[in-house]
């Protein structure tokens, strides 16, 4: 009877731990590289060596990395389950982040959680290439290799189009344009290198860089389970980088006409509106945008400096310096702006201030 | 001709009279304030707001200047370094000199921006002073109240100076 009962007891006791084990591995996001530090390296507001340090990553720490660009990727807490720029701690350069990697993980100084199709196991890449399972000699338990039934579904992964996507002849912007991708589109992704994966039709089989369409930008292929749908054009009909982060929504006075915040779930919504857009032909000219967001408090400092710069990537026209000021809902229009914001050429931020005296609790 | 001689002494009496009399009529009716707005800045909560903020956007400024200041002394290194070819030191010494030049122009308009910056946040803060001096003024029967250090000679703290009542009453609404 007594043996029975303990026995009874050792199965919950196994049943609640096997949960446990799942319920861990599930929170476990599937997205971006992780990276175990064994140095330190420094966490950048913009990509730019020139940009401000907004940290400083130490030996032992583990952090998720994407979004790489030019030489530059996305930090993220290694815990971050959405795969929004705006979620980032900052930038590193991707030299350091490799030059500082562990040793820890089967000397491998990068390893990528991988789920190829939203019904498959994750797949594991260590520096970019997949790893067969038993192939792992000193990686921790707890990263599973990639399953069997998903390497015989083909290489690499399948990924969607999360906007109309350009296809290159090179890991280049600037060169040879190949093919459009649709919005929604499902292709094969493998070889990725600064930010760039090589494109491949979904149904190719052979890993071969001579089959593939092309190349395209990593951070607009998405996984097909994070894909929710064609970005809404509504919301920036002639720009590009207004889809760029669906927790960015616009709304513009101008028109007075509220535009669509078709948002994910799980992302953050940030609504404004543009009031006034001012050229300014001193020299050198400067457009100014004032603009007024939906917010009564000021966020923080690091997450008004990432809505400064969506609302750049989506409202700036080319050749045109713009300058942001802006304004929290109830502030006065004709006054101080909260924000000021000026960018380099390329949409980083050049300066950045805040007054707190125009938002202070007195104030008429 | 007698009688008009005598109209107009009246006249000037009278007028002399009323020059004399009338200002101590009126001060006796209305009173005459002062407030430091400098010390309106300094000693209120919202001047120190703006001081911190006016403290950042110089911080913001002289960290642009330090970068293009680096830049340049890159470019200088760069243009005397050893074993260079004429035609490869004086392209250097080209892009060395245009970077100075954008270097002093951009500490001139630094220093042209902080100077405008600090205007905005004192005016901002005089303007919400406004509102307190307006209401001091007019339950204290106050005829003019000044601003302007520099527009008064002398100033008798104790019965004129309304700058510790207008800082007491500008935190009090920011609380």
């Amino acid at each position: 009877m007594r043996m029975r009962r303990m026995l009874r007891l050792g199965l919950l006791g196994a049943l609640l731990a096997c949960f446990a084990a799942a319920g861990a591995q599930a929170a476990e996001p599937h997205w971006g590289t992780l990276y175990v530090l064994s140095g330190t390296v420094s966490v950048r507001e913009n990509p730019s060596d020139s940009a401000l340090q907004v940290r400083m990553l130490k030996a032992g720490q583990k952090v998720r990395v994407d979004f790489q660009d030019d030489g530059w990727a996305a930090v993220f807490d290694p815990k971050e389950s959405t795969r929004s720029e705006l979620r980032a701690m900052g930038y590193a350069k991707l030299a350091e982040l490799k030059a500082h990697s562990s040793t820890e993980l089967a000397q491998v100084s990068s390893i990528e959680v991988r789920k190829p199709a939203p019904d498959a196991k994750p797949e594991v890449l260590v520096d970019g290439k997949p790893v067969k399972a038993g192939a792992k000699p000193n990686a921790k338990p707890s990263v599973k290799a990639a399953s069997k039934g998903a390497a015989a579904k083909g290489f690499g992964e399948l990924r969607v189009a999360d906007r109309q996507l350009t296809v290159r002849a090179m890991r280049d912007k600037e060169s040879t344009f190949r093919r459009m991708l649709k919005p929604g589109q499902r292709v094969r992704v493998d070889f990725l290198e600064d930010g760039w994966f090589a494109v491949f039709d979904p149904d190719e089989k052979n890993r071969d860089m001579k089959n593939a369409w092309g190349y395209s930008r990593d951070k607009y292929l998405v996984p097909e389970s994070a894909y929710s749908g064609p970005p809404d054009t509504a919301i920036a009909p002639n720009s590009a980088p207004a889809q760029r982060v669906p927790g960015l929504a616009a709304s513009s006075s101008a028109t007075a006409t509220p535009k669509g915040q078709k948002l994910n779930a799980d992302e953050e919504a940030v609504g404004y509106a543009v009031m006034e857009r001012k050229a300014d032909r001193h020299k050198p000219p400067v457009t100014t945008l004032r603009v007024r967001l939906d917010f009564t408090k000021p966020p923080a400092q690091e997450v008004m400096r990432k809505i400064t710069r969506e609302i750049w990537k989506a409202e700036h026209k080319k050749n045109e310096p713009l300058q942001l000021e802006i304004f929290l809902t109830g502030m006065d229009s004709h006054g101080l702006a909260y924000a000021v914001a000026k960018f380099h050429d390329d949409g980083r931020i050049k300066e950045f201030w805040w007054r707190d005296v125009v938002v202070d609790k007195g104030k008429k | 001709m007698s009688n008009l001689n005598f109209l107009r002494c009246g006249v000037a009496v009278f007028a002399l009279f009323s020059l004399a009399f009338w200002p101590c009529a009126a001060s006796a009716q209305q009173k005459i304030g002062f407030v430091n707005p400098q010390r309106v800045v300094n000693e209120t909560h919202l001047g120190q707001m703006a001081k911190a903020d006016l403290a950042r956007y110089v911080a913001e400024k002289e960290r642009a200047v330090k970068e293009s200041a680096s830049q340049v002394a890159l470019l200088r290194r760069e243009a005397e370094a050893p074993g260079l070819s004429a035609a490869e030191r004086g392209k250097r010494e080209d892009a060395c000199r245009r970077k100075s030049a954008q270097h002093e122009m951009l500490v001139q308009e630094n220093a042209r921006d902080i100077k405008a910056e600090e205007a905005k946040l004192l005016q901002y803060v005089m303007r919400r002073a406004d509102a307190v001096l307006e209401e001091i003024g007019k339950k204290g029967g106050y005829a003019i109240i000044f601003t302007d250090p520099s527009a008064v000679g002398y100033v008798d703290k104790a019965s004129v100076d309304l700058t510790d009542r207008v800082a007491r009453e500008l935190d009090s609404r920011g609380k």
